[in-house]
């Protein structure tokens, strides 16, 4: 079995009722043709097991998909074996992914034993369940039916049937995955192109351009007629996100399912199941537009499938580089700060016919790249060499070039420490003490930075203090210090900022945990709520100790339980230059057959989970390599 | 059963109810059955198709597309196909209309025609006609190379003649020189949909034996007859395949994949592997051309590459080093979505598994891979630490066995991967160090109490009936790391109401430890005390707290 066939797909709102099914009769014929030849042949099998031939019915499906849910915990499930985990089931396996890639057991009150569906991909997408049900071969749902009965827990290494090694053999799994992301991304409308960015210049747009400093070009709909999209805005929104309790449970708003988009998506991507194309601006582009006579292929060129429209008009090359920072600052003389670079090129080629483009990327070392992956159209250049060159064959609208992983070449933006010391317990004294920008240059420019600290299970009642720059808010549970704000950027200088305060909060009361606390088989009637302060040395441990015990646990998606610390969690944007020292000098940039086309780089830095943590407090951390 | 008469037609609101019902159950499924006839069913759907201001037609191509498998009976088969395929014709035939016979609707409704036919016309020989003249009609629709308007349905209709190539496999056979010439002519995006077809029909030629020549065209392409030996199921075996045919044809379908999309990639890959192994082709040369897409970040081409690995193992020799780390690097990627970093730390295991090894060669790169990539991270969502700290635990076992490998050499050898270890649980568990003080139902409790589990049971082999590899365990250095290790806890008094207390706790997973190792507490009293005692370092707020 090689390639990826879709058996089925179903799509499941917050009230586990399925919303849009497909099934794909074509793979499905497959599947019994398979399993047919399975069953005659199992009498040789030790397994002793039958396959299941048919596909589940919508309500089948749902009966199966809320029993599961009910057995698991939870949407996703356990992840990991736990003491509710029953034999037979995906946590059992013991493996996190089978949070990801799931098992159902269909009419499950028949006790019949070869009721398991496998492998499903699950996909949790605004308030809508994704499963999507790959073609495997009985062998393969036999040797999982296996793996979820073993006496042993977790993943087996080398050996044949674990689950590593049928993930390794079933790029369908994979393939189903990439079905299930793109089919999310369609419900719930989120298909923006990656931004390229235009720097303010005479060629292009005019004065209302300056102004706003970019215009987005998204869409290949627009390839006649660009469209302004709006301004990448200095939004702190995922604030309060990061410290917010994080469940799988979905969420209400979102927008109604757009079928008739889904329909459009799955009839062109995958008529009959076996996924073509999974681009959706490319499927819409050519719903919307069609073909007509007069769009000639090239003459000598075959247009690949992932391009196809050609560019028609005046031509150029628009690079952005875009870069998000991860950074635990401790500010303790025994855990090193880290701060890491998420970095990607943006490009848009507006350039006629099916030109290759090259460039050198050069001090990829010295930027210390660690990590490079490329679009597919580009031709991958030999790895771990300092000086590279990248040639690729650019399909039309923005899309991502490359990916990288870096380290911050300039040292942090913004650093310094965040003390936070409870002098009672609903009373505490803070003391910010940061620089930002230190050693940074002009070009460089920090449009904005805003500091939160959120309190996700305490009130704030009050708040007292005044920061050296900057203005102060707070809500319920956060309060926000906005140091630079939009309009008055920060360039060429470094600045320092401070704010002491103090915080007050409405009493601690205890917090009756969600149900998912039941995870690690905690006992309720357990003594862990006693209330003796004697033996306390002091405020914090007693505090820490007291509000510790009702902490729910965090979600294996998340890196640990946010809740359990005090942090300060810092947004800002940077704009001028890379970070990490990534850049593409316009001039080396070359476009074979020659042609004359302006190049354009641009280069934007925003943060991405950038914690400081509170000195005085626990705070997690990692261990480095130290090779 | 006798046909009945046929019904009222169905306004469109009836239609969505029958569609849910269908889609819902077998119990509301037969409120319609039991009043029409599935030829009935039919007939009213494909007027109500071909009909101008229908407004759900999609959706009742859809419908037929899924459920004719289970709507028809075997005398009703060849009925519904004629009428199907007369529909099919009208549609595709009628006049481009951008409201009632859209070129969507002209597509979807060749594809659920095909499927149909693929489903429900199991037997050739009985829908022999109906087979023909479907493939008729799509050999006619892309028998028109790089013409403009009509690039898509091209696509499509080369799309439906892959699946019956796959259903009835070499229908196409006689017809294939004919195939590759409109492959060679398609220049627009369209090209993709030619090279999988043609490049199917060659790898059923390849891989059932046929004997038909690829560059002989004397077989017209239209009117089609299926081929003799695919009705009867007559050979046409030979002794050889033509491989010189079959080799320049080869080179040609190795030009194109640059023009694919990942998800073609993928298939195409998968088809032309079995044909390169047939044809004796040189690994090398697929190794050569495709081994680069391990660097692209669309997971299906880095699976592609592991899909030619795991074939043809012996040509990437060499080169297993740079792909295990490429894997792990995979897994180091924030931008994307989590199933694919977990996805590519198990590829990188099932690889492990296939790597041959060689004088313990295999372990010391795992080993130095590990030192330098496995450790988690402090923003790692704890799903990725907690697979690479199995890492972490796997890279402990190979430790020990090139220690145990190097005992000759000396203590001081030895003493070296033993610090090794030590380090290696001690550095992996502290990004989950929370669960010292975290409640015991904590995440981070529970991937330490894993981990740790792992360290100590990791060298097992997972097969049940074995236990040798058990006893191994109980004399491996790791085992006796872990003692050394967990004697540093060891300061503190072990009451038996804390091992109860911990038992309540992890009542599972202790359990489970009992039975994975295999041994009883009689049997390996010794052991297990060692067990008890390192495992009272996960509960420390157990501890903390006196029943």
């Amino acid at each position: 079995m090689a390639g990826c066939s879709i058996r089925a797909l179903w799509i499941l709102n917050n009230f586990d009722s399925v919303v849009f099914s497909r099934r794909f009769p074509v793979v499905e014929r497959q599947w019994r043709t398979a399993c047919k030849a399975e069953n005659e042949n199992s009498s040789n099998d030790n397994l002793n097991y039958t396959v299941y031939p048919l596909l589940p019915t919508d309500s089948e499906l749902a009966a199966a998909f809320v029993e599961r849910k009910k057995r698991e915990g939870s949407a996703r499930g356990f992840g990991i074996r736990v003491t509710q985990s029953a034999e037979g089931s995906d946590s059992w396996v013991d493996d996190p992914i089978t949070r990801h890639i799931i098992s159902l057991f269909i009419n499950k009150d028949e006790e019949r034993e070869n009721n398991m569906l496998w492998p499903l991909i699950l996909h949790m997408k605004g308030h809508y369940c994704i499963l999507v049900l790959p073609l495997v071969e009985p062998q393969h749902l036999k040797a999982y039916a296996g793996v979820c009965r073993r006496s042993d827990c977790g993943n087996a290494i080398g050996v044949p049937g674990s689950l590593s090694s049928l993930l390794f053999d079933l790029p369908s799994i994979t393939g189903a995955c990439m079905v299930a992301h793109a089919i999310g991304d369609v419900i719930t409308g989120d298909v923006v192109e990656p931004e390229v960015v235009v720097s303010a210049s005479p060629s292009v747009g005019g004065l209302l351009d300056s102004l706003t400093g970019s215009i987005g070009i998204s869409g290949i709909s627009t390839r006649t007629k660009p469209v302004a999209a709006p301004v990448a805005a200095s939004t702190t929104s995922s604030t309060a996100v990061i410290g917010a309790v994080t469940s799988d449970a979905p969420k209400f708003g979102s927008r109604p399912l757009d079928k008739d988009a889904l329909r459009t998506f799955i009839n062109s991507s995958m008529p009959f199941g076996t996924p073509l194309d999974l681009s959706y601006s490319n499927i819409f582009a050519i719903k919307v537009n069609g073909f007509s006579s007069s769009d000639l292929p090239l003459p000598d060129l075959k247009q690949p499938a992932w391009k196809p429209y050609l560019y028609k008009g005046k031509q150029r090359m628009l690079f952005t580089i875009h870069e998000t920072v991860h950074a635990a600052m401790y500010d303790r003389d025994e855990i090193p700060d880290s701060i890491s670079i998420s970095g990607q090129v943006n490009c848009r080629a507006e350039l006629e016919g099916l030109p290759d483009v090259s460039f050198p990327l050069t001090g990829l070392n010295k930027a210390g790249i660690e990590v490079l992956s490329f679009h597919p159209c580009a031709q991958v250049p030999e790895q771990g060499v300092d000086k590279q060159a990248v040639m690729f064959s650019p399909p039309l609208g923005n899309f991502v070039l490359m990916h990288y992983q870096a380290f911050c070449g300039l040292g942090p933006p913004v650093k310094g420490f965040y003390q936070l010391s409870m002098v009672s317990e609903d009373e505490g004294a803070f003391l910010f003490k940061l620089c930002l920008m230190e050693g940074y240059k002009a070009p460089l420019t920090m449009e904005f930075c805003t500091v939160t600290m959120p309190f996700p299970r305490r009130r704030v009642v009050s708040f007292d203090g005044t920061p050296s720059i900057g203005t102060v808010s707070t809500t319920e549970h956060l309060v926000e210090w906005k140091i630079i704000t939009g309009g008055r950027g920060l360039t060429g200088r470094s600045i320092e900022a401070t704010f002491p305060g103090t915080i007050k909060f409405a009493p601690w009361q205890i917090q009756r945990l969600p149900s998912s606390r039941s995870f690690l088989g905690a006992d309720e009637d357990s003594d862990f709520e006693t209330d003796s302060t004697n033996n306390m040395v002091n405020v914090e441990e007693f505090l820490m100790e007291k509000m510790s015990k009702d902490l729910p646990p965090a979600d294996l998606e998340e890196p640990f339980c946010w809740q359990a610390y005090n942090y300060a969690k810092v947004t800002f944007k940077i704009v001028g230059a890379s970070l990490s020292g990534m850049s593409i000098d316009p001039k080396s940039v070359s476009i074979y057959p020659a042609v004359k086309a302006p190049v354009e780089f641009s280069s934007q830095v925003t943060s991405g989970d950038y914690i400081l943590w509170n000195t005085l407090g626990k705070c997690p951390f990692a261990a480095t390599v130290k090779v | 059963m006798t046909e009945k008469p046929p019904l009222k037609y169905l306004s469109p609101q009836d239609w969505e109810l029958l569609i849910e019902d269908f889609q819902y159950d077998v119990v509301r499924r037969e409120k319609w059955t039991s009043h029409y006839s599935p030829l009935s069913i039919l007939d009213l759907a494909l007027s109500s198709i071909l009909r101008k201001d229908f407004p759900l037609k999609l959706s009742l191509i859809s419908f037929l597309e899924e459920f004719s498998d289970s709507l028809f009976r075997n005398f009703e088969v060849q009925l519904a196909l004629d009428r199907l395929i007369d529909a099919v014709r009208s549609v595709v035939q009628a006049p481009h209309d951008a409201v009632s016979f859209s070129s969507a609707l002209k597509e979807r409704m060749v594809v659920a025609v095909t499927s149909i036919l693929i489903c429900i016309g199991n037997d050739v020989e009985v829908c022999l006609g109906q087979l023909e003249s479907l493939v008729e009609l799509l050999l006619t629709i892309v028998n028109r190379p790089s013409h403009g308007a009509d690039r898509q349905m091209r696509a499509v209709a080369c799309e439906c003649l892959r699946e019956l190539e796959r259903a009835f496999p070499c229908l196409l056979a006689e017809i294939a020189g004919h195939i590759w010439g409109l492959c060679q002519s398609e220049r627009t995006h369209a090209s993709q949909s030619y090279i999988l077809l043609f490049t199917l029909v060659i790898h059923n030629i390849v891989t059932r034996k046929v004997n038909v020549s690829i560059l002989n065209t004397s077989v017209p392409l239209v009117p089609f007859n299926v081929p003799q030996f695919v009705v009867g199921g007559s050979s046409r075996e030979v002794s050889g395949l033509n491989f010189k045919e079959l080799r320049r044809v080869m080179a040609f379908l190795l030009e194109s994949p640059q023009i694919l999309t990942p998800s073609a990639m993928m298939e195409f890959m998968s088809l032309v592997m079995p044909v390169a192994l047939v044809l004796e082709l040189q690994a090398s040369m697929l190794k050569v051309q495709f081994s680069g897409l391990l660097y692209s970040y669309d997971p299906m081409l880095c699976h592609v590459v592991l899909m030619i690995y795991s074939r043809f193992v012996d040509a990437f020799d060499g080169q297993e080093a740079s792909i295990a780390r490429r894997l792990v690097l995979i897994s180091r990627e924030a931008q994307l979505p989590l199933v694919f970093r977990l996805l590519a730390l198990h590829w990188l295991l099932g690889f492990i598994g296939l790597v041959p090894d060689s004088g313990g060669r295999k372990k010391q790169s795992i080993v130095e891979i590990g030192l330098g990539f496995f450790y988690p991270s402090v923003f790692d969502p704890l799903a990725l630490k907690s697979l690479k700290l199995d890492l972490l635990a796997f890279c402990a076992i190979c430790l020990n066995t090139l220690s145990a490998d190097n005992m000759g050499g000396g203590s001081s050898e030895v003493a070296g991967p033993r610090v090794s270890v030590v380090k290696l649980f001690e550095d992996g568990l502290v990004s989950v160090s929370a669960f010292k003080w975290l409640p015991p139902w904590s995440t981070e409790t529970a991937v330490a109490f894993r981990t740790f589990h792992k360290f100590l049971i990791g060298a097992r082999s997972h097969s049940d009936t074995d236990s040798s590899t058990n006893r191994t365990l109980m004399e491996s250095t790791i085992f006796h790391t872990l003692e050394v290790l967990s004697g540093s806890f060891l300061f503190l008094p072990l009451e038996t109401c804390l091992i109860t207390n911990f038992i309540n706790h992890f009542g599972g997973l202790s359990t489970l430890t009992l039975v994975t190792t295999g041994t009883t507490m009689d049997e390996k009293s010794a052991e297990w005390m060692v067990l008890f005692k390192a495992s009272i370092i996960m509960p420390l707020k157990v501890l903390a707290n006196p029943v």
